[in-house]
């Protein structure tokens, strides 16, 4: 069925994908022709590609001033959620959990605003609890492979598909390198996050998900540093280590 | 103000586009803002453009770089970041536009295959944003005119191809393939700009 189809109307399909406008049975026919060949998501990515271009024909038309200032302050307000200047003297356990505190509180809007009316820490500790004690998380310490005095945890919540890297003391890595985050599973590596360090040496923040095998309770995780773009399998060398849990 | 934010903010200037959403991510304040400086006008005018309300453009430019703090979820082997940045921006203004909430995202559950592999910068984001807008205004301009109309429609209207065919008094299929056929002549015609 799908042999007869030439590379004009697999062109034609994604086209049409883009554009957002596929009838049922193109839909179906689409997505068995990625099912074969998933190696046409690129061509739908070059697509989508092109279709963002076309937004750069409009003539740059700029926004008031004034909105830089308030997107700037609300942003602001949030980080206020953690006071900066205790935030890394604080035992990580603490640390961990305010940042569970945060992500929980800015991933989930209502929840935010239930927050900042009642102001309400039994409701956020109850959720750090009902997270921590979710089957599937699972907080990993990380240590320094070398001299280094980097340390920090990793997070992961599958049942909000988050990770929530919290890392102190990285050098600040050039344009050309990343650090990534690997699951080691059999001496498999599979690649969980990238990330660099701010100009202060760390990284705060949560990520998506990318695989179920990240947040494996038998995995070995690896941070390496790897050149940017970067190759599928780790190339650079190992920075932090986190060791699987202990199975209970 | 910190000692080192003048230093601080042109090192963050020279930063891609990738590192400096990697660095939102981690919640520095300073790399949203440098990719509100390099993006706001391609936002705002984008909005606008749907929109055709200064004061709700406003709030959909907002939405759109809080959403990026809140819930940093690009993936760079989903396509360049400016790409996400406009798919964003133009899918919540037409959304806002039409109340849709088309489903337009089955295919989601494939991207793990491509996933984990980080997508080498595209050549166009190395150009600058008016380079960029130059090079477009040029490959559109090379499109006939009946497949540039349908595209526009369907982008900053929002219109179903059945509502542009109404309004055309074109046939459904004729919309169609124009649109289509318009989509992938400029996919030729910017391919060495597209990885």
């Amino acid at each position: 069925m799908t042999d007869s189809f030439s590379s004009q109307n697999q062109e034609q399909l994604i086209a049409g994908y883009v554009l957002g406008e596929l009838d049922p049975e193109e839909t179906e026919q689409l997505k068995q022709l990625i099912a074969q060949n998933p190696e046409l998501l690129k061509e739908v990515v070059r697509m989508q590609e092109v279709m963002a271009l076309i937004a750069y024909e409009l003539p740059p038309v700029q926004p008031p001033t004034k909105l830089r200032s308030q997107i700037l302050a609300a942003v602001q307000s949030d980080q206020q959620t953690i006071p900066s200047k205790k935030r890394f003297s604080i035992p990580w356990g603490k640390l961990v959990a305010a940042i569970v505190i945060l992500i929980l509180a800015i991933d989930n809007y209502r929840l935010r605003q239930e927050l900042q009316r009642t102001h309400s820490q039994l409701t956020s500790q109850q959720q750090i609890l009902t997270a921590l004690q979710q089957p599937n998380s699972r907080l990993v310490t990380l240590k320094a492979v070398n001299t280094s005095k980097a340390s920090g945890s990793i997070i992961f919540l599958p049942n909000q598909g988050k990770l929530v890297v919290a890392l102190e003391n990285l050098s600040r890595l050039p344009e050309n390198q990343i650090y990534r985050l690997w699951a080691v599973i059999d001496g498999k590596k599979i690649a969980c996050a990238q990330f660099n360090a701010n100009l202060k040496g760390k990284v705060l923040g949560s990520l998506v998900i990318p695989s179920k095998d990240c947040s494996l309770q038998q995995a070995k995780l690896v941070v390496t540093q790897e050149p940017f773009p970067s190759p599928q399998q780790p190339v650079g060398s190992p920075v932090l280590i986190g060791e699987p849990n202990q199975k209970s | 103000m910190d000692s080192d934010s003048t230093s601080e903010k042109s090192n963050l200037r020279l930063l891609s586009d990738t590192e400096l959403f990697q660095a939102v991510a981690t919640k520095d304040t300073s790399a949203l803002t440098t990719l509100y400086d390099r993006y706001a006008n391609l936002v705002y005018s984008l909005a606008l453009k749907i929109l055709k309300d200064t004061s709700a453009a406003e709030d959909l430019t907002q939405e759109v770089f809080l959403r990026i703090w809140h819930n940093p979820n690009y993936d760079p082997a989903r396509g360049s970041f400016s790409s996400f940045l406009v798919t964003l921006t133009r899918s919540r203004a037409i959304d806002k536009l039409r109340s849709r909430n088309a489903n337009l995202k089955f295919l989601d559950r494939w991207w793990q295959h491509v996933s984990n592999q980080s997508s080498a910068q595209n050549p166009f984001e190395k150009a600058s944003i008016e380079e960029r807008s130059q090079k477009v205004r040029q490959a559109l301009a090379q499109l006939p005119q009946e497949q540039r109309q349908v595209l526009t429609m369907a982008y900053y209207e929002g219109l179903s191809q059945t509502e542009i065919a109404e309004r055309l008094q074109t046939p459904l299929g004729t919309v169609k393939t124009r649109a289509r056929q318009g989509l992938i002549k400029l996919k030729k015609i910017l391919q060495d700009w597209i990885n």
